[in-house]
């Protein structure tokens, strides 16, 4: 390829953005081009200076305390009455303006903005609680829940976040993503090859998703850390379960809660939740 | 057991309340310095980027019914960008005018203010400096990737473009900075 074709590579060669391929022919042309290796160079020097000069910065103690502050007064209160009691002004005025002593700029309606959005956002996180917060024995609130994000992972391009066969891809890539580690067991063998993983987010908390094939069909196995902790080993099953046509297993085990969904036939999703289980793989709490 | 604790900074008694974390807790709150380090290098003054953070926060507190899983932080950050983005439009010619068109976007007359920071450490100075003049649309390109680690698709979900113009975006922001930066440059890659 000529220099022409190569330039516009480059950076997304640096940025990790190109595909194997792609990322081989940049390689290649650049081992003997002095001036394509010259234009890496600088970019890459560049990356550098602005990772070293603009750190990741932490938030400012007295920030970090008020919007604490806000976001708990604002949730429990909106969750005993509608948020009439405590009253938005006041919680507005409270959280927002009087603690900003060294600013004398007061902006009254600004801060009946604030009251606005915590009255509605506590609304709005009141119905994420009727609606997602169902016990795991699982209300069917959950279970359409569940099927809902299966069905929207089938919609294009959302299936996966982290696109690999290899469980030491796919499991260390939830790491600083989720506060538990998903067990990542492969399948291949058995005739489910693990295609990857995204995060989701059910039962109103981040989960892992794990994405399994089966010839054309897809697997979706949602885990999460079970919100009551279920005895070690303590295995329930609950009754198998077709919603719009999609099969559902559902099962707690070692403390974690799974929720597999597929259009495969149902004999074909008992034993895929079989061999998942005959894996051995345990979950962890990390942090 | 399985009990969540977030890193969600300094330990004071009151914030160690892992077992009652709602799910904002979990899924916002522990994204605080993302998204303070987003606002800072935005937008030009301190001030600015606390208030935008805490506006920032509140608005995610009442759009948090729509927040349908994935990347808590992403979601954070876009919440974070706009507000950014508003504050940065007001502050610069009062109402809101035409939308930001990078074809005919010239360097000269943007954003030319100083970048924040302290004067003990020249290079540091010239690299903010630099970063501080790009257009909105292109420091917010360049911050996400480089010091949040953003891919190209991450910062397109943030700024609520298609990945071709986040790639357009820093290719054209890089060019400037290898233009305003190159002594700097020629001296990190000769040592």
């Amino acid at each position: 390829m000529t220099c022409d074709e190569i330039r516009p590579l480059i950076a997304p060669y640096l940025d990790g953005e190109l595909d194997p391929s792609a990322a081989v022919s940049v390689e290649s042309h650049i081992a003997g081009c002095e001036a394509c290796a010259r234009h890496l160079a600088e970019l890459r020097a560049l990356s550098g200076a602005i990772r070293d000069e603009l750190p990741a910065l932490a938030a400012p103690d007295a920030l970090r305390a008020r919007i604490l502050d806000a976001v708990r007064t604002a949730i429990p209160a909106a969750q005993e009455s509608g948020a009439t009691r405590q009253g938005p002004q006041r919680l507005g005025a409270e959280h927002f303006g009087m603690q900003r002593g060294n600013r004398p700029r007061v902006r009254p309606q600004w801060l009946a903005a604030a009251a606005l959005y915590i009255v509605v956002g506590a609304g709005a996180w009141m119905l994420g609680v009727a609606y997602g917060r169902s016990p795991d024995s699982a209300g069917s609130g959950l279970r359409d829940a569940v099927v809902a994000s299966h069905v929207r992972s089938l919609e294009a391009s959302h299936l996966i976040d982290v696109a690999s066969s290899d469980r030491h891809t796919v499991k260390p890539w939830f790491d600083g993503k989720l506060d538990f580690s998903p067990p990542v067991p492969d399948l291949t063998t058995q005739g489910f090859p693990l295609v990857g993983g995204r995060l989701d987010y059910l039962d109103g908390r981040p989960v892992a998703a794990l994405v399994y094939g089966r010839a054309k069909h897809v697997v979706n196995l949602f885990i999460w850390p079970a919100t009551t902790d279920a005895p070690h080993d303590a295995l329930h099953d609950a009754a198998p379960a077709t919603v719009r046509g999609y099969h559902i297993r559902h099962w707690v085990r070692d403390g974690m809660t799974f929720w597999a969904v597929s259009d495969v036939a149902d004999p074909d999703l008992d034993s895929f939740v079989s061999l998942f289980q005959a894996s051995g793989q345990p979950a962890e709490s990390v942090r | 057991m399985l009990r969540t604790i977030l890193a969600a900074g300094p330990a004071n008694e009151d914030e160690v309340r892992s077992d009652a974390m709602t799910p904002f807790e979990q899924a916002v709150v522990p994204h605080m310095d993302a998204a303070y380090t987003l606002a800072r290098y935005l937008l030009r003054d301190e001030d600015e980027a606390r208030d935008a953070v805490q506006d920032a926060y509140l608005r995610a507190l009442s759009y948090f019914g729509g927040f349908r899983g994935g990347d808590g932080r992403a979601w954070l950050l876009a919440i974070v960008r706009n507000t950014c983005r508003t504050r940065h439009q007001r502050s610069r010619t009062g109402p809101i005018t035409a939308s930001f068109d990078e074809e005919i976007h010239t360097p000269e007359g943007d954003d030319a203010g100083t970048a924040p920071g302290q004067t003990d450490h020249v290079a540091a100075e010239s690299v903010r400096e630099a970063v501080g003049r790009l257009p909105f649309e292109f420091r917010e390109a360049v911050v996400l990737r480089e010091v949040h680690g953003y891919s190209y698709k991450e910062i397109a979900d943030v700024a609520g473009v298609p990945v071709g113009t986040v790639m357009s975006r820093l290719a054209r922001a890089r060019q400037r900075l290898r233009d305003a930066l190159a002594p700097e440059l020629r001296r990190r890659m000769s040592s």
